[in-house]
């Protein structure tokens, strides 16, 4: 039983969902209303889970591992946080929304900013001529950074259409068959779940 | 005499001006009655019909939930936040001057002090008075909550009313959906048409265009074309057309290169304007019922508008005046508080009755998707065939390999080896997403691996929910080698919400812990370059697998294997070389030879007759 109510959970559920495309009405509507307030359920309790897990781990990484003082600062800052959302609230102007900006923010940054120096250090790795497809890529890679920048077009006046051809057929060709191919692979997943032939997440 | 004369001159007066009332009062006298007739006719409220009826008493209704609303409770809640934020702003700067506001206007310069109080008042930083005031009383959710379950009772009883007449007229609605049905898909054809015409721009067009275009001089003289001699706009298009009948090769090749990008614009332009055509009717052949219903509440509308003087308010504006009369207690500053506060209310309540119509309230068959339907079903009756196939000749089938896949094991096998650990992550998407789903499958099988290979896996997730599933994978997957004692519980969770913060996390686990073996399987966005490449530094084996197509270059470079696309669906089955991997690999081969023959069919048929749509027809989802 431990199995097969999760299996059949999943697979009316699954039903409903797939009728609620085909169907218009209250029914299907408050059919997907109540998974919708159950997902948002679940992941307020989630939530929680979330913070005594961030708590739980730290804490054992606080006393056991020396080499973890940093989790200290890291704790600490986070009860910070909650306690001057909870005295001041988040409202502009608040110690919280000080350090949200001042300080979460410009680290978010910092963080997506390294994004710049990995795509470099990453085409540097990616364009080296090892083999004919490496050195097709080389080519296309090259038009394509030219097509992007005015030194392509000065050049040679045909670069920027060069580099949109590229753009717009081979590799939306590409990207198409991919999606294309992830739909197929998805919709034959969803088939196994519903109909219970898959089970590995029911712990079988 | 003279006062004899004065009146005189006074009774002249009094004449002239009873003659000129005379006519209009004897007619008065006289069609007294008429008068009144008419009048009464004027009063006498317009005959309604059935329909306007209705739609007069669900106004009424929804009048009287306005009527019975007090905005007392939300003032008492509301107004001393406002009154002790603008109190606030008034400490802070007990100079403040409006002038400043005038000076701003005019462009004058602020002196320091001017500028910080400026833009605490009004000003470009989040700190602006004017946003927190006008937020206070523009977020409904104040006053929404705490009655929304009466108050849904009696709008949705105002609805109920509109849309059980709806359904009495199911019957002509459906009559007029297939008429308009019909129409749009000979619309929708008509631009088709209109779009394969493009290719056939003549000449002559692309010539017209030439002379259209205002920089048509600096570009014939570029190439050298004897145009500069000519002066006149006549005389430029007499040296072309010239050149055109010469058959010059150089206006030749110049005609050819500016019609492909007439007709790429033409064309760009045309797929555009489809689109939004599209955008446009989506929503009205198949909510027939719902734009019944807000043809309806439209009529309600109409009778419930013009009515006191708070709902005559259109726009709500926090102003200087308003945020004065705040800090100086006037009572007018309460007195409008408490209309805006009512006026918000009423736009609510309309909001919500609107969207209380506008929903359907019978089960309709969305026939429009019966081809998705049929579709789905043959795609499902492929699958069981293919399953029931597949069990019977297990050992015949030819599976192909997916390179990424086979490499797990020897990639585990390394962590041992090592002595270092498996580092998992499973991207940012919620637990709702497919990739995500597939991702946990495979977790359960590396976790397997890993158990049986005796080396330790970490999975940091970016979603509580996520870190659960996960923690249940990873003990199944030990469960299932057989060793549920080496199952560590803290190896498995809850980094950051956020997607940077999350990548910065791993990035960071991975280049502390130094793993043998990366592996990034879910849904990635642009931390995937980040979490690979650290991958990379650390010196792991990293295999990867996702959907994002936009991310796949990303893993393909830092990486050492990819699945791509499908095969992470695939994945997890393979992994436990599951009876299931041939059905969902023979499935979707069998799928995508069936959907590129119908391709190649259309492309033929389109391409010898673009107006054999059938096919076109057929395969359109909505």
């Amino acid at each position: 039983m431990k199995k097969e109510i999760p299996i059949l959970i999943g697979f009316f559920a699954t039903i409903g969902w797939y009728l609620e495309f085909f169907f218009a009405g209250t029914f299907f509507e408050n059919w997907k209303m109540f998974f919708t307030t159950g997902f948002r359920s679940v992941a307020i309790v989630g939530l929680l889970v979330g913070v005594v897990n961030v708590l739980r781990v730290n804490y054992s990484r606080i006393k056991y591992n020396n080499d973890r003082w940093f989790s200290v600062y890291q704790m600490s800052i986070i009860f910070l946080m909650v306690i001057l959302a909870s005295l001041r609230g988040v409202s502009p102007g608040t110690p919280f929304d000080a350090m949200y900006t001042f300080g979460f923010i410009p680290l978010d940054a910092t963080v997506f900013s390294l994004l710049a120096f990995y795509v470099a250090s990453a085409s540097y790795r990616s364009f080296k001529i090892k083999s004919i497809e490496s050195a097709f890529l080389l080519v296309a890679a090259i038009l394509i950074m030219l097509s992007k920048m005015p030194l392509g077009e000065a050049m040679w006046s045909k670069i920027p259409a060069i580099g949109e051809w590229i753009m717009d057929g081979p590799t939306s060709a590409g990207k198409r068959a991919i999606l294309f191919g992830a739909y197929l692979g998805g919709l034959t997943m969803m088939i196994r779940i519903a109909f219970g032939l898959e089970k590995s997440h029911l712990s079988d | 005499m003279r006062s004899i004369f004065k009146q005189l001159i006074l009774l002249a007066l009094a004449f002239s001006v009873y003659a000129q009332q005379s006519p209009d009062s004897a007619a008065f006298i006289a069609g007294e009655a008429d008068s009144i007739k008419s009048n009464e006719e004027l009063t006498t409220p317009p005959v309604l019909s059935d329909e306007e009826k209705l739609c007069k008493e669900v106004a009424e209704d929804i009048m009287v939930i306005y009527d019975n609303w007090s905005p007392d409770r939300d003032f008492n809640i509301l107004y001393p936040r406002v009154k002790g934020f603008v109190d606030d702003f008034y400490a802070q700067y007990p100079d403040f001057d409006f002038g400043v506001i005038q000076k701003d206007k005019k462009g004058e310069k602020l002196n320091d002090y001017e500028l910080r109080s400026f833009v605490a008042f009004k000003g470009t930083k989040n700190d602006k008075i004017f946003e927190e005031v006008s937020r206070f009383i523009t977020t409904k959710d104040f006053y929404w909550g705490y009655i929304s379950k009466e108050l849904d009772e009696s709008i949705n009883k105002a609805a109920d009313k509109l849309k059980k007449y709806t359904l009495s007229r199911k019957d002509i609605l459906l009559a007029d959906q297939a008429e308009y049905v019909e129409s749009l898909l000979l619309d929708s054809r008509k631009f088709d048409r209109q779009l394969d015409s493009i290719k056939a721009i003549s000449d002559e067009k692309v010539i017209d265009d030439l002379l259209a275009d205002e920089n048509y001089n600096n570009e014939m003289m570029s190439i050298e074309f004897k145009i500069d001699s000519a002066k006149t706009k006549p005389e430029v298009q007499a040296v072309l057309e010239q050149l055109y009948r010469d058959k010059d090769q150089r206006i030749l090749d110049y005609i050819v290169s500016k019609r492909k990008e007439l007709i790429d614009n033409k064309r760009a332009e045309k797929i555009a304007a489809k689109d939004w055509w599209i955008e446009e009717k989506r929503q009205t052949i198949f909510d027939l019922y719902e734009l019944e219903n807000a043809r309806l509440s439209d009529l309600v509308y109409g009778f419930i508008t013009p009515l006191e003087e708070e709902r005559l308010i259109t726009s709500f504006d926090i102003n200087e005046e308003l945020i004065k009369a705040i800090h100086n207690n006037d009572p007018k500053a309460e007195e409008e508080f408490k209309l805006q506060l009512k006026h918000k209310f009423y736009s609510g309540l309309v909001g919500a009755f609107g969207s209380a119509v506008i929903y359907d309230q019978v089960p309709v068959f969305r026939t429009f998707r019966t081809n998705v339907l049929i579709g789905t079903f043959l795609f499902m009756i492929l699958f069981f065939y293919i399953f029931i196939k597949v069990k019977r000749n297990r050992e015949k089938l030819f599976i192909r390999r997916i390179p990424g896949l086979d490499a797990i094991d020897d990639a585990v096998g390394r962590a041992t080896e090592m002595g270092k650990p498996v580092v998992y992550d499973c991207g940012i998407g919620y637990y709702t997403q497919i990739d995500t789903i597939a991702s946990m499958l495979i977790l359960r099988s590396v976790a397997k691996k890993v158990a049986e290979f005796k080396a330790e896996i970490y999975v940091p997730t970016c979603d509580p929910i996520i870190m659960q599933i996960s923690e249940e994978m990873v003990a199944s997957g030990f469960l299932d080698a057989g060793y549920p004692e080496d199952h560590k519980k803290d190896n498995i969770f809850f980094l950051a919400a956020d997607q940077f913060a999350f990548a910065a996390g791993v990035a960071g686990i991975l280049s502390r812990k130094k793993p043998a073996t990366a592996f990034h399987f879910g849904y990635y966005a642009a931390e995937s370059l980040l979490i690979s490449e650290a991958g990379f530094a650390a010196g792991a084996i990293q295999v990867a697998g996702t959907t994002a197509v936009a991310q796949l270059p990303f893993f393909i470079t830092a990486c050492d294997y990819t699945l791509i696309g499908e095969e992470l669906y695939a994945a997890a089955a393979y992994i436990s070389r599951d009876a299931q991997i041939m059905t969902n690999l023979k499935l979707s081969d069998f799928a995508k030879v069936t959907i590129g023959f119908l391709f190649i069919i259309g492309t033929i048929v389109m391409t010898i007759n673009s107006e054999w749509t059938f096919l076109q027809d057929l395969l359109f989802t909505r």
